[in-house]
């Protein structure tokens, strides 16, 4: 941890946390176009990115679309809910 | 069918008959009651997925993030509905009712389908491939259909 001196305290507490997923899930109803348009509107991914999360969604079943703090998924998560995704966080490597 | 067109600037404009306007009023009054008189989780489906859970390996999780995020959410929707709905009541020409949205008027919009759309595939009983059940009633089938329609092309139109 030496690079992590002149960071703010929060940032190192984060780095030392297990990270959490949100993973967006495949369902019979949300338009793949909507899907991409999300990704993009609201994680700010450039179209292949969108797209690719997108097709992984719809071919595996699930993709996880952020990583980080169980805070931020949770906003994610949130988020994702109120586009009307079916979106759920769990640990990295649950 | 009426499609939405690009209005610049991230907004969209669409001119819809009187039929479509009262098909999609109702259908947004429908939702708003729907999401404001929601009694407990899993007596009925559509609500199940328009809340869903934030946590699906742990119910105390999920419970409390339930808890925490529920109330804005369905407040998030109820004002989506309703925006949608206000916007439906401009100006009619020629028998027709012109609708011009910014881009937080499509991003409601774009919601409000959303919600809408899964709580009829709730009703219909899409299966998870998307096969809409023959043996389901017509008329909501195509109005489902139809709102797909429209909301493809509400995302073309904002999709520069």
């Amino acid at each position: 941890m030496v690079d992590t001196l002149d960071r703010p305290e929060t940032e190192q507490l984060s780095a030392l946390d297990q990270p959490w997923v949100t993973l967006v899930w495949d369902d019979p109803v949300n338009l793949m176009s909507y899907v991409s348009w999300v990704f993009r509107s609201y994680f700010g991914f450039d179209r292949t990115e969108a797209t690719r999360l997108m097709l992984l969604v719809h071919t595996e079943g699930r993709a996880v679309v952020a990583t980080g703090g169980r805070e931020e998924m949770e906003r994610h998560v949130e988020a994702m809910h109120g586009f009307g995704l079916w979106a759920s966080m769990q640990k990295a490597d649950a | 069918m009426s499609r939405f067109e690009s209005a610049g600037a991230g907004g969209a404009t669409a001119r819809f008959a009187a039929g479509e306007v009262r098909i999609l009023s109702d259908l947004a009054r429908q939702l708003a009651d729907l999401v404001e008189n929601r009694t407990d989780h899993g007596s009925d489906p559509a609500i199940e997925r328009l809340f869903p859970d934030g946590y699906r390996k742990n119910a105390d999780d999920a419970a409390e993030f339930r808890r925490y995020t529920e109330g804005d959410l369905a407040d998030g929707k109820v004002r989506n509905a309703r925006t949608v709905l206000a916007s439906l009541s401009g100006p009619t020409r020629r028998w027709r009712t012109h609708v011009t949205l910014d881009a937080a008027g499509v991003g409601s919009w774009l919601r409000t389908l959303t919600d809408l759309r899964l709580t009829l595939a709730a009703r219909l009983g899409v299966e998870r491939d998307g096969t809409v059940p023959s043996s389901s009633d017509a008329v909501t089938r195509a109005i489902y259909e139809w709102l797909g329609y429209l909301q493809e092309t509400l995302v073309e139109a904002i999709d520069t």
